[in-house]
């Protein structure tokens, strides 16, 4: 370690100067590093730097000119920079810990980032912030609408029994009409359909492959709008029903393919506070719940039809349990909510219904899935996105020549495993 | 855990101080810092810390084997150990691309057999810390590395900071300075912060935004896109992988010294490279070395003739392209890098180094074929490749490149060629201000790292899955 100093170069510039390499080391170079001029003359520069730097004068460096300090500073610096970084951006922090798994790690970080929020709000400190994510073009959420939106009525049919079977239940001897779900109509190139592919990181391969198929099959616009590490059981994280809003007015979709819940094995909080605990009968009626929210959020916005896939088995037990736990619970949302329809798309990705990595495609032993046995991978993800196009084109008449020759080239023709 | 996150703040946070209050008792500060690494790897899936004790008891019991039996003996212990680690490998890593591929050649033969078939969970780090085991087994063999103290190896095979996707450091790198306690009074704080705030820069700020607003969507689906998005999806994933793995490494190499360890460097603007060779002295330089060493070396090198020494070039890069993933992209990719390599040096020997003789001609060459090869790196599979360049001459399609993108992949490629004197003012500057306009210059960097990741959460790293 040597220490350098400042001195004043031929040309009157401030530099600092390191003295020559420990004996030993063939070379003798100086260190010289003028610093910049960052103030109008005038100004007293000294003044100002020891006002900043009071120590400033010497430094420790390594032999190849890295300055060094002591860990106490380290420290400091790490302490003030993580005050600073919490004070300004203690929505964030809210938000990152809203994201967190239940336990003692979620706790930490809500306990001291909400009063900081509340601090922070008061003060006016949370400008930076959400001037920032203005700029960005963010909006984020800060309330839980899902949560403390009210159950929503029954519209039209009734609300089948608490955990029971999938068919409404029936009050009474008559059966009220159920409303009919929006029309649909052929799309042209004057009005094409308008498609979207939202979820979360299940859509990442098969949305643009949807997205790909429908522009090539006819008169169609389609998006894909992927959030990952979201799903329903987390609205104080990303709540969907605002996804859904948003989206709703950013792409006016008339058909919406929904696939997410490869997060959601995990418990719930209810508006009152209380947990709701996976592989309950409570746990499926609240993801109804949320899940019709969401659905009307759609089709209240204008979308005509909802399509939303069930998850397809994991090769954890206990994911594959909640999983089917989730698909009963949007079965039974799609039969409250007209216009939404509930799609198992998922056999040919499966061996028959039980989880494989492998399964048989054109004869071939074909890998459908990723190594985290929750994803499909991108071949697994091409043979539901065929299947979702045979959906689109028995809805939607979408192109059926262009259509019928994309589903010949991707369709799997011995496709059960 | 990845870097970048809150999860790995509040570790950090308590591990750093923790670390320097330990570290005048080894025999304290070692199982701390192996049970704080083991927490850190347990994060992602606790199963799998069992798998790195293993490898750790496994390749500590062969070394010191090695020394201890007589001379006939230990190139068959040395074989049985690297058949363990690369068993390891090949089960954990490599078994279902094996099994679909070997079922699928004889089902078109018309032999079809019941092939167990089952995709095998990948842990994390597996290449990283298998070959770091490797190298340590390797080298005693070899007689320039000693067997060192069980808790040594430990620490060296699972310290955090390199764990996940490197730097990969050799034993005689790390052990010595585990060896003698840290100087807690000369910390290259300015350094450390400089490499971890700019590799959190690099990656949300230049690497996620090209990923997700080009490289992914184009990738994704090629023929939804114009040819000039297709052009621009390649250079920008050359700058998107460079911003990102060059982030994992500098941020590794940060928090090292912050805990008073030294890393060797793992990039050195790679893309400035006038040559292939010189790319790869340049690009991912601690894997460059190991296969060099331990491969490439180990093949024969240039020591057996001309041909074999093309054949050794090829070989290793296509094994390297294997060790990045079990995918024919990556075989390519490896392939295509060591019949590049080879045929340079062809090139070289007929012509007496004439590549370089211009040397804007040899970078534009050389970065051009890196780009190229970078999309069988990228390609979920062989037919995007095809369906890109295909794109490419007849590609009609939205655009959906942005002046934004467009300036941040300009940027990217700027950055490597930017003289180092500016960043060494700014590295003086700063050492020379107190501690609490640091800490705001801190604050404020990490402030709007936190801006720019909210609502989607930082991206893991490319590394981080191999």
């Amino acid at each position: 370690m040597v220490a350098i100093e400042e001195s004043e170069d031929t040309q009157g510039r401030r530099v600092i100067v390191a003295p020559p390499r420990p004996v030993g080391r063939q070379r003798q170079e100086r260190l010289q590093v003028p610093l910049p001029r960052l103030f109008a003359p005038g100004l007293d520069v000294g003044k100002i730097r020891s006002a900043l730097a009071p120590h400033a004068r010497t430094l420790e460096v390594t032999e190849t000119g890295s300055p060094t300090v002591p860990i106490k500073h380290v420290l400091k610096v790490m302490v003030i920079g993580f005050v600073v970084a919490c004070i300004f951006g203690a929505r964030g922090l809210v938000h990152s810990g809203q994201g967190m798994d239940i336990g003692i790690e979620r706790t930490v970080t809500l306990g001291i980032g909400q009063p900081l929020q509340a601090v922070t709000q008061a003060v006016g400190l949370t400008w930076p912030w959400d001037t920032a994510q203005h700029l960005l073009g963010r909006n984020l959420q800060t309330s839980a609408p899902l949560l403390s939106a009210p159950t929503p009525a029954p519209t039209g049919a009734p609300r089948p029994a608490v955990g029971g079977n999938t068919k409404p239940a029936v009050h009474g001897k008559t059966r009220p009409a159920a409303p009919k779900p929006p029309s649909l109509f052929v799309p042209t190139a004057h009005h094409p359909l308008r498609l979207l592919v939202a979820g979360d990181s299940l859509t990442e391969y098969i949305g643009p492959m949807v997205a790909d198929e429908a522009t090539r099959a006819g008169p169609s616009r389609a998006y894909t709008d992927t959030h990952y590490g979201t799903g329903i059981v987390r609205p104080d994280f990303v709540d969907w029903s605002v996804v859904a809003g948003q989206e709703e007015r950013e792409y006016h979709p008339n058909a919406v393919f929904v696939f997410m819940g490869g997060n959601d094995n995990q418990n719930m909080v209810a508006a009152d506070g209380h947990v709701i605990y996976t592989h309950t009968p409570a746990w499926t009626r609240e993801y109804q719940r949320r899940v019709e929210i969401v659905m009307r959020t759609w089709l209240k916005g204008g979308a005509r039809r909802v399509y939303w896939l069930a998850m397809p088995p994991a090769r954890q037990e206990s994911w594959s349990q909640t999983n089917a736990q989730i698909n009963v619970a949007l079965r039974r949302a799609a039969a409250q909510v007209p216009g939404a329809e509930y799609l198992n798309l998922l056999g040919p990705v499966t061996n028959h219904g039980k989880y494989a990595d492998f399964v048989m495609v054109n004869g071939q032993p074909t890998l459908v899935r990723t190594p985290d046995g929750i994803h499909l991978n991108t071949t697994g993800s091409q043979i539901v996105a065929t299947e979702i196009m045979g959906v689109v084109k028995r809805d939607w008449h979408l192109g059926a020549k262009a259509a019928h020759k994309q589903g010949k080239s991707t369709r799997p023709a011995g496709k059960r495993g | 855990m990845i870097f970048p996150t809150l999860e790995f703040a509040l570790f950090f946070a308590v591990v750093l101080p923790v670390s320097w209050l330990l570290m005048p008792r080894p025999g304290l500060w070692k199982p701390f810092m192996i049970a704080a690494s083991y927490v850190f790897y347990a994060y992602a899936d606790w199963h799998f810390v069992f798998l790195i004790i293993g490898a750790t008891l496994w390749n500590q019991l062969f070394a010191e084997l090695l020394v201890r039996v007589p001379e006939r003996y230990r190139s068959p212990l040395l074989a049985l150990a690297l058949a363990g680690d690369l068993g390891l490998l090949g089960w954990f890593k490599y078994y279902g691309f094996f099994a679909g591929n070997v079922a699928t050649f004889f089902t078109r033969v018309g032999f079809p057999v019941p092939f167990p078939l089952l995709q095998v969970a990948l842990p994390v780090a597996i290449s990283f810390f298998t070959f770091q085991a490797m190298s340590y087994v390797i080298d005693v063999r070899r007689g320039v590395q000693k067997p060192v103290k069980l808790l040594d190896f430990a620490l060296y095979l699972c310290f955090f900071p390199h764990l996940i996707a490197g730097p990969i450091v050799r034993v005689s790198e790390l052990v010595p300075q585990f060896a003698s306690p840290r100087d807690p009074r000369k910390i290259e704080m300015v350094r450390a912060f400089g490499l971890i705030t700019g590799g959190l820069l690099k990656k949300v700020l230049i690497a996620d935004p090209i990923a997700t607003q080009l490289v992914d969507p184009v990738f994704g689906t090629p023929s939804q896109h114009s040819g000039v998005d297709v052009i621009a999806a390649v250079y920008g994933y050359a700058v998107q992988i460079y911003c990102d793995f060059s982030a994992y490494s500098d941020i590794a190499i940060g928090l090292a010294l912050l805990l008073g360890f030294q890393f060797p460097i793992n990039f050195n603007r790679p893309y400035t490279a006038v040559t292939l060779q010189d790319f790869w002295h340049r690009w991912h330089m601690s894997l460059s070395r190991w296969l060099r060493d331990y491969l490439y070396i180990g093949l024969g090198g240039n020591r057996k003739g001309t041909a074999k020494t093309y054949r050794n070039l090829f070989l290793t890069f296509l094994l390297g392209g294997l060790w990045h993933g079990a995918a024919w992209n990556f075989v390519f990719w490896g392939g295509l890098h060591g019949a590049g390599l080879a045929g340079e040096r062809w090139w070289m020997n007929k012509t007496g180094n004439k590549v370089i003789r211009y040397p804007w001609l040899g970078w534009l060459l050389t970065f051009n074929f890196v780009c190229l090869a970078w999309v069988f790196f990228r390609a979920p599979g062989l037919s995007t490749v095809s369906e890109m360049a295909g794109q490419l001459f007849s590609g009609t399609g939205q655009t959906t490149l942005t002046t934004p993108i467009l300036l941040l992949i300009g940027f990217g490629l700027i950055l490597q060629f930017l003289p180092r004197r500016p960043a060494l003012y700014v590295r003086d500057l700063f050492a020379r201000l107190g501690p609490v306009p640091q800490g705001v210059i801190l604050g404020a960097i990490l402030f709007v790292t936190g801006v720019l990741v909210t609502g989607q959460g930082v991206a893991p790293f490319i590394y981080y899955r191999f």
